[in-house]
């Protein structure tokens, strides 16, 4: 839409001149003859621009102007106040009283659409910088309130642990909670790297196999816990383009969905495949399988599958492997199964091909 | 006046706030139950008439200060005092509770501050009640 040039002036032939020029150059306006009738179109109209005559019966400019800064709905609206010729002083009280700009009678129409312009694409751009910062932060207090929350089981289990001599199994409960809480941060940090479009790692060759079957160690355990067992098949001998701390991270977020969705006693399967040009890692579990509205979107940040909200996660796992196998210059995939069980493919190039081109985390 | 334990209700989406709230809470002599869902809230709490009901705000499926609202529209409900207890933000909680005209709110973490004001508020609610009482024979 349009935007919006609010004219107040109680001269109806300038008020004209300007009404019929703004809208020749594209813009919707509305027109106030004195200060009370501004400030309503002001609150209920708001525009995006405001001309505003300083001399004005009922409330003057001067009064507009300090009202609408008074205001959280106007305090950012770009204001030019029209000042007669000369008028320094006016000019000075107006800018300190913050209007954005002035324009001196008589003026020209060019000057007043160069003006508008100018001054209103400014203010988009902060508008969107404001937009921006906010969906920052409360991404950013989204992960902090999840970090918080896990040290105050920390904080709890410790205590308790510390009253009993045979603290043992609310020790374990404390590792658990802190290893992931370890792993919140790292895709956080992973996360905050990449988008900012940090360059990505140099990518070395190294054997896909000894990456992922020191991963899977590291997992054991979590994974004797709840009574999954990890199979690992195929790849001895497979090598890729890649960079192995990227590779454990992606493997640790995998394996990490495929124990935590999984049914008790279930199994998650790791195969290492040569598949045409590239060499694909895959993750299978025996969970109840993503439906394939929500396979779409699982790889978007802070996405969560409606009936997941029971397993602790913090939303951008996925998401974090989306960003690492495209730094990598690797590919992911989901597939699942009606009946039951996901499977998660990773493809990188095979290490004797040319170094593949990496598309760019944005 | 009623000689029963305090009765507590805590109502959290996650199993291990759930129980270490009930360990501290059982230790200073209160009857602790837990509910590890959103739902079912209201009519639990008339089954159950608790004293005070601890609501967590950050459940996925239904937010503790939406919850809350529907605890104080339901006239069967809204005499229960509500204190929102999580580790969101405080001015969100602070503004919840205002919003909401709860009765006060508690941050996760602090076991000790916990304690304390679960007293705290348990002691007020007594007292308003009093106070409430009096204010009507007042105008009788």
């Amino acid at each position: 839409m349009n935007e919006l040039v609010l004219i107040v002036e109680d001269e109806k032939d300038i008020a004209q001149l300007l009404r019929y020029n703004l809208q020749k150059a594209g813009y919707r306006t509305v027109v106030a003859y004195d200060g009370d009738q501004a400030l309503s179109v002001e609150r209920f109209g708001k525009p995006d621009l405001v001309l505003l005559d300083i001399m004005l019966p009922e409330r003057d400019g001067w009064e507009v102007c300090r009202r609408m800064r008074a205001s959280e709905q106007s305090q950012a609206t770009p204001i030019i106040m029209i000042t007669a010729l000369d008028a320094e002083e006016s000019r000075l009280r107006g800018l300190q009283i913050g209007a954005d700009d002035y324009l001196a009678k008589p003026f020209s129409v060019r000057e007043v659409l160069l003006k508008v312009r100018k001054l209103l694409d400014r203010s988009n751009e902060l508008r969107a910088h404001r937009v921006h910062r906010s969906e920052a932060e409360s991404q950013i207090s989204y992960l902090v309130h999840e970090l918080k929350n896990c040290l105050s089981i920390i904080g709890g289990y410790t205590l308790l642990a510390s009253e009993r001599d045979d603290g043992c199994s609310y020790l374990e409960r404390i590792s658990t909670t802190t290893e992931y809480m370890d792993q919140i941060l790292s895709d956080a940090s992973i996360l905050v790297r990449l988008e900012k479009g940090a360059s990505p790692p140099p990518l070395k060759q190294f054997a896909l196999h000894e990456v992922i079957e020191e991963t899977l160690g590291a997992f054991r355990l979590t994974a004797v816990d709840r009574g999954v067992i990890l199979h690992l098949a195929g790849g001895t001998g497979c090598r890729v383009w890649g960079e192995q701390r990227a590779v454990r991270q992606i493997v640790t977020n995998l394996l990490s969905n495929a124990v935590k969705y999984n049914r008790t006693g279930g199994a998650v399967w790791v195969r290492i495949d040569e598949r045409g040009g590239g060499i694909d890692l895959s993750v299978t579990d025996e969970g109840p399988g993503i439906a394939p509205d929500q396979r779409q979107r699982i790889f978007e940040k802070y996405y969560r599958c409606p009936g997941s909200e029971h397993v602790k996660g913090s939303g951008i796992g996925l998401y974090v492997v989306k960003l690492l196998t495209e730094s990598i210059g690797g590919t992911v995939r989901v597939a699942s199964d009606k009946a039951g069980g996901t499977t998660f493919t990773v493809s990188f190039r095979r290490a004797d091909d040319a170094v593949p081109a990496i598309r760019s985390a944005g | 006046m009623k000689n029963h334990k305090k009765r507590i209700l805590v109502i959290d989406d996650d199993a291990d706030h759930l129980f270490l709230a009930r360990e501290f809470l059982t230790r200073e002599g209160y009857e602790v139950l837990t509910h590890q869902s959103p739902f079912g809230v209201t009519g639990l709490i008339q089954a159950v008439e608790p004293d005070l009901v601890l609501l967590d705000v950050h459940m996925p499926s239904l937010p503790g200060d939406d919850l809350a609202a529907f605890i104080k529209a339901d006239e069967r409900t809204r005499h229960v005092p509500i204190v929102l207890y999580s580790s969101t933000d405080e001015d969100h909680l602070r503004s919840a509770v205002v919003r909401h005209r709860l009765d006060g709110y508690i941050a996760k973490g602090d076991t000790a501050d916990l304690r304390m004001k679960v007293g705290y508020f348990l002691q007020r609610h007594v007292c308003d009640i009093v106070s409430d009482r009096r204010s009507l024979y007042a105008v009788e």
